[in-house]
Parts: C-alpha cells; sequence; structure tokens
C-alpha cells in the first residue's frame, strides 16, 4: 500500500517530461583565473530543428538571413532570461548572476540540426565553481557529454556531475581550476 | 540518486536515442523504401513507449481510477488503448489544423492548443472525481453498481486523459511532412500512441494487481479505497487547473516552447 501511494505521489508531482532534446556546449572565456563569459551552442535535435526551421525559415532557403536570425533572437532572448538562461553558476556557495545574453546567432547545420550561439556575461572565480545546465520545467532535456567540453576548454581541469533535484535532470560542470 | 530517479534519468537518455534514431531513418525512407518504413514505425512504437513511462497525468488519472474502481487487467488494456486513440486524433487534428489552416509559430500555437485542452481536461478529471465519489458514497450503501454508467466513466477517462495533445507526436507529424512523408507522419503518430498506450495499460494493470492485493480489506472497507481513489483523482485535476492556468497566463514570450 505504502509503495502504491508512493507511485502515484510521483505522478502527480512529477508530471513534466521533456519534448526537445539539446546536446550544449559550453566554453569558458577566461582572464587572470576568472571566467568573463560562458560562450554557448545549442543543438537541437533533428525534429526540433525542422519545425524550428518552418518557423523561422520564412524564405524557405535552408539558411537564415539577417531578418530571421533578429525574430529568433528576439523571441528567445526574453525566454532565457525568464528560465535564468537554463544556467546556474555557484562559487563559493553564493549564486553567480548572469548579466545578459550576448552575441546570439542561429544556424542551420548542415545535417538540418537548428543551432543557437550566444555569450553569457557573467564573472566568477573558476576554482571550485559549479556550472549546472538544466530546465527547471523539464521541457527541455539537456544533454552535456565530457566529449562536448574538452575541446573547447583544454585549459580547464574539470568534471561533470548529473543534476538531479528530485523533478527535474541536467548536468554540471565542476571546475577544479585552470591547468 | 535513487534508484527511481535513476530509472527516470535513463528513460530520458534512451528518448534521447530514440528520437535521434526516429529522424535519422525517416530520412532514409525516401531511399530505402519499406524497409526503412518498418524501421521508422517500430522505433515510434518504442519512442512512445518510452515516452509515456516517464510522469504523467494520463498514468496518474489511470491509476487513481482503478484505485477507486478496481477492475480486470482487460479493462486496464482497454482503457490504456482508449486513451492512446483520442491522444493521437488530438495530436493529430491540432497539427493539421496549425499546418494547413493557421499561420504563425507551430510550437508555440501548439502550446497555446496543449494548455487551453489542459484545462478541459483538468475540469473534466475534477468531473469523473466526483462522479466517482458520489458512486463510493453510493456503493457504501448498495454494493451493485450499473455497467453502464462504470462503462461511461470509463469514456470520460479516456477522453480527459487523452484529449491533452503531445508535443511529440506534432514534431514526428511535422518532420515526416518537411521530408516529404506525410502519410509516414500519421502513421507513425498513431503507432508512438499505441506505444503509450501499452505503458498507460502497464499502470492500470498494476494499480490493479496491488488493490487486488488488498485482500480482504477490499470485500469489507471497499468503499474507503473508492472514495481515497476519487479524491486523487479530484486532487489530480486541481493541481493541473492550476498549472495550466498558471501557463495559459505566463506571457507567450517566456513560456517554454521555441
Amino acid at each position: 500500500m505504502k509503495l502504491l501511494a508512493t507511485f502515484l505521489f510521483v505522478h502527480v508531482v512529477l508530471y513534466a517530461h521533456p519534448h526537445i532534446f539539446i546536446d550544449i556546449y559550453p566554453k569558458l572565456n577566461l582572464h587572470n583565473g576568472k571566467a568573463t563569459s560562458i560562450s554557448l551552442e545549442w543543438k537541437f535535435d533533428q525534429m526540433t530543428s525542422s519545425v524550428l526551421i518552418m518557423d523561422y525559415d520564412k524564405n524557405k532557403n535552408n539558411k537564415l538571413d539577417k531578418k530571421e536570425i533578429a525574430l529568433i533572437k528576439r523571441k528567445t532572448k526574453k525566454l532565457f532570461k525568464a528560465q535564468n538562461y537554463y544556467v546556474k553558476i555557484i562559487t563559493k556557495d553564493k549564486n553567480i548572476k548572469i548579466k545578459k545574453l550576448d552575441n546570439f546567432v542561429a544556424t542551420i547545420e548542415k545535417s538540418g540540426r537548428m543551432v543557437y550561439s550566444y555569450d553569457l556575461i557573467c564573472s566568477f572565480d573558476v576554482k571550485d565553481s559549479i556550472v549546472m545546465f538544466y530546465d527547471k520545467d523539464y521541457y527541455i532535456a539537456i544533454k552535456l557529454k565530457k566529449s562536448f567540453i574538452e575541446p573547447l576548454n583544454k585549459n580547464l581541469d574539470f568534471d561533470i556531475k548529473k543534476v538531479d533535484n528530485g523533478t527535474y535532470f541536467g548536468y554540471a560542470m565542476f571546475n577544479k581550476g585552470i591547468k | 540518486m535513487s534508484i527511481y530517479n535513476e530509472f527516470m534519468s535513463q528513460i530520458i537518455n534512451w528518448q534521447y536515442t530514440l528520437n535521434d534514431s526516429i529522424a535519422s531513418y525517416i530520412k532514409l525512407v525516401n531511399e530505402n523504401g519499406l524497409s526503412a518504413v518498418m524501421v521508422v514505425l517500430a522505433i515510434s512504437f518504442m519512442y512512445g513507449l518510452v515516452h509515456a513511462a516517464g510522469p504523467g497525468h494520463g498514468k496518474a488519472l489511470v491509476s487513481f481510477y482503478f484505485l477507486s474502481r478496481g477492475g480486470s487487467y482487460k479493462k486496464a488494456i482497454k482503457l490504456g488503448y482508449l486513451i492512446s486513440i483520442v491522444h493521437a486524433f488530438s495530436a493529430l487534428s491540432i497539427t493539421f489544423v496549425i499546418y494547413f489552416i493557421l499561420t504563425g509559430f507551430f510550437s508555440a500555437t501548439f502550446k497555446e492548443f496543449s494548455n487551453i485542452s489542459m484545462i478541459i481536461s483538468a475540469v473534466m478529471i475534477v468531473s469523473v472525481g466526483i462522479y466517482l465519489f458520489v458512486q463510493a458514497i453510493k456503493t457504501k450503501k448498495e454494493k451493485e453498481q450499473a455497467d453502464f454508467s462504470q462503462e461511461k466513466s470509463e469514456y470520460a477517462v479516456a477522453f480527459a486523459a487523452g484529449i491533452v495533445p503531445c508535443p511529440g507526436v506534432m514534431t514526428i507529424v511535422l518532420f515526416c511532412i518537411s521530408t516529404g512523408n506525410l502519410y509516414l507522419g500519421v502513421l507513425s503518430a498513431i503507432v508512438m500512441s499505441l506505444g503509450m498506450g501499452f505503458t498507460i495499460s502497464l499502470a492500470g494493470i498494476l494499480t490493479s494487481y496491488a488493490s487486488s492485493k488488498s485482500g480482504n480489506f477490499l470485500k469489507t472497507k471497499g468503499y474507503l479505497l473508492e472514495m481515497l481513489g476519487a479524491i486523487f483523482i479530484i486532487l489530480l485535476g486541481v493541481f493541473l487547473f492550476t498549472v495550466s492556468a498558471q501557463i495559459l497566463f505566463t506571457p507567450q514570450e517566456v513560456a517554454p516552447a521555441f
């Protein structure tokens, strides 16, 4: 009976599940042991990409021109800000505020995947910092692999762990310091 | 990580892989014909099965319903598949209305439709809960129930759970359309919904099994379990209504849809 009650409760509380799958490629831009910004690439799954392309590639040339990118940027920026950029940065038990999103560009890869590239302007000590990527609404599943980070952050000594708060999952970079 | 969370995390990994595989095979359909179609349909079924294994109000509703009403495994399968039929029909019709009739952003418009249908679903769930609660009180007085009213409540549960369209189904259909395979999109959506129906049926079967294990308790104080299930259904409806209303009144540009 207890098991049944637990099963039922869990299914009421945790009713969200992801429909969009994103590979995320973060690069910490460093200066004197501090990160001054994080450059990010979001690669959408193939099927979501096709919906986004239908939505935004208005002239159907399979490329995004300035006007189309501006439209995506306008729509995405507000959403990102409302979702705290799908990022949480902690260093020395302090939450680091993201000042703004900058240099937003959207492109369509040859494979048909939609890619959003942008910088998150923030400042924090890299040593013992944690950078988490997740969607608290759990509509998006964010995937982060070591192989996504390593080529972009050759000077960084880091580990990856799963973020699990019970209602959503994500990934976190545990930064030990600069090599 | 607890075993449950580890399982949920694994479900996401499987979905990530299956989602990518479906897309890759759909792209091959134009070259490889029937063999690729069969693979797409097989993966779509698996995708639906795994997708529904994550948390969802459909399984919760079915579980509470079986907690309240009890029922055979056959009935659980029937209800699971009734839900999946309504689910497929709802997602397909909304997708086609957006694609062929409306102009605007697919994902955002679908999300709007989805939120409205979630509110309808929530109201229906509360109504079903109240109906079951009243029936439970009646049961306390007279043991016998009319089969006809039970069937009616099953259809109400199927409609309430299934009406909320799945964005995953819309995405498959639109992706197939973008590759020039509209019919494959419709088929994949139906097969994916059948996969979801399988998992939802399983939730009903498990609850039915758990209820049957309560032994003598059910025979003597069964109406208490019926009331409990009905109360859970009402709470589920209220919870869904609150969340959906909150989302509906969130400015569209900051609602999580791309």
